[in-house]
């Protein structure tokens, strides 16, 4: 097949959105369209997804597209799939989209300086290499999954992405107060 | 879904039987498929798994994982199941992982070649592997691989020739697939030749045909020396890689080959034949239906669709008469 996977790209560009700035991500030239964590969540109990990535992450063989298919199969409408494509023009994006049968999902477009800017001060603890994913509740950012599972880390973390879903999509009251329990730090 | 038909140009040549739904949000773009009459290999590189299915598409096992261990692939290729029922696999790093029909590991065999393209089983002994001998940028591109001593008996097809500025290309975008026809005889493509040539299962070369395929673009700059992947999907969106030939009924072939936009694949399909005077064409079609692969002896063609989040659709057929 037509995969490039002998190539190390070396920008890293800084993660990431917490606090759900709408200044924070911006398209080359122009500020995005009020893209924010936030702004993708609509109802209660319903979990978006942001789904960081570059060409390079792009024209790998492996990505996580089949394990998001698969809770967006399972979840339905209560995962909201965004794509933040940190590169310039989108069509590219949309392109890897269809391939993998992931076209409904939105795209937005920021850029790795914009990210690095905005969030220097924050990133210290957090994951910064894209391919990420950025799991929100209600608005608010939850869990940074590394998505690339062509190491085993990035493996590991995706194959966490249906444990995580579930804790943050339960619907019993308790097990939302358990979501939320686990999600504050302590021991659910 | 209403399939059983828009095949995109393959309804004035093919009848449609069914369409075979696989309930899979798994299944990736990067799948090969071995058809025998005790049902489906899926080799699918993009999850790295060898999934099993019977005839009416129920899934008997899954097996591997990435990573170097045993029954784990470095790039899941290829899959082929001997008449005994064993399941051999190959990955990109030439290790062939060997199951046997109850999706037990059985043992692994190394082949010395890497990369690898894919494998076809020749013989109940023979395995034709496509690759490279690790480490040499000249090697030849077919491999004859003896299951019995564990080794490559032979190997054949060297890269055809081309101007030195293309040598990059030809090193990294350029694989040889073969298929089978006659007793003796293998079809050979080369992902960057508008050419069928035609091989004896010992290697020894028989002849060449030009193929002039409507939907075919020749190479025509060379690879990006620079480390962008922009630049590189750009450049694969300029030229046409011939992917695949499969056998096909009344002493046919059909051809199969690629154009990519974006990063999307356009698949073009043609049939020809071998006639007296060269190739002859019956269809030649530059943007239609991935065809998977031909079940013999009936010569069913299966086609692709990847189009719904949910499921991934098989549409089989075969050539109207």
């Amino acid at each position: 097949m037509v995969c490039r996977t002998n190539r190390a790209l070396s920008a890293l560009a800084l993660l990431v959105a917490f606090a759900g700035t709408t200044h924070l991500l911006h398209a080359q030239g122009r500020p995005a369209a009020a893209m924010t964590l936030a702004s993708n969540v609509r109802p209660e109990r319903t979990v978006s997804a942001l789904w960081v990535i570059r060409t390079a992450d792009i024209v790998a063989c492996e990505t996580a597209a089949a394990e998001l298919r698969r809770q967006l199969s399972q979840h339905g409408g209560s995962l909201q799939l965004t794509v933040l494509y940190l590169g310039g023009d989108t069509a590219v994006v949309h392109s890897f989209l269809r391939r993998e049968r992931l076209a409904s999902a939105r795209v937005e477009r920021g850029t790795e300086r914009g990210l690095r800017r905005e969030l220097a001060d924050r990133a210290a603890n957090l994951r910064t290499s894209p391919p990420l994913l950025v799991l929100s509740a209600a608005g608010v950012p939850q869990r940074v999954l590394f998505a690339d599972v062509r190491t085993p880390e990035g493996r590991r973390d995706v194959d966490r992405l249906s444990t995580e879903l579930n804790v943050m999509l339960s619907r019993t009251p308790m097990s939302r107060d358990v979501a939320l329990t686990y999600y504050r730090g302590g021991e659910p | 879904m209403a399939y059983l038909s828009s095949g995109r140009g393959l309804d004035d040549y093919v009848d449609w039987k069914r369409d075979i739904v696989f309930r899979d949000t798994a299944a990736s773009s990067a799948i090969k498929v071995f058809f025998d009459l005790a049902g489906y290999v899926v080799a699918d590189g993009g999850q790295t798994r060898v999934r099993v299915y019977s005839p009416s598409a129920e899934l008997i096992w899954s097996r591997g994982k990435p990573g170097p261990g045993p029954s784990e692939f470095m790039r899941l290729r290829s899959a082929v199941r001997t008449a005994g029922g064993e399941v051999i696999a190959l990955d990109n790093a030439g290790k062939l992982v060997v199951y046997d029909s109850a999706g037990n590991y059985r043992t692994t065999l190394r082949t010395g070649l890497m990369p690898t393209y894919g494998v076809r089983l020749l013989d109940p002994s023979t395995l034709l592997i496509s690759g490279r001998r690790a480490g040499d940028l000249d090697s030849p591109l077919l491999h004859l691989f003896d299951l019995r001593t564990g080794s490559v008996r032979s190997s054949f097809f060297t890269t055809p020739p081309h101007p030195p500025r293309f040598d990059a290309a030809y090193r990294f975008n350029g694989w040889a697939n073969a298929a089978v026809i006659g007793r003796d005889t293998l079809a050979v493509v080369f992902a960057l030749s508008d050419t069928l040539y035609l091989h004896r299962f010992d290697g020894s070369p028989i002849g060449k045909l030009p193929l002039r395929l409507r939907g075919f673009r020749p190479i025509r700059t060379p690879a990006p020396r620079n480390d962008s992947p922009e630049a590189e999907i750009e450049w694969r969106n300029s030229y046409t890689t011939m992917s695949d030939v499969f056998p096909g009924p009344d002493h046919s072939l059909f051809v199969q080959y690629f154009n990519e936009k974006q990063v999307e694949l356009a698949w073009g399909l043609a049939r020809v034949r071998l006639g007296a005077g060269g190739i002859e064409q019956e269809f030649d079609l530059p943007e239609t239906l991935r065809l998977l692969g031909v079940s013999l002896p009936d010569y069913s063609l299966y086609f692709l669709r990847l189009d719904s989040l949910e499921s991934v659709t098989w549409s089989v057929g075969q050539i109207a008469r």
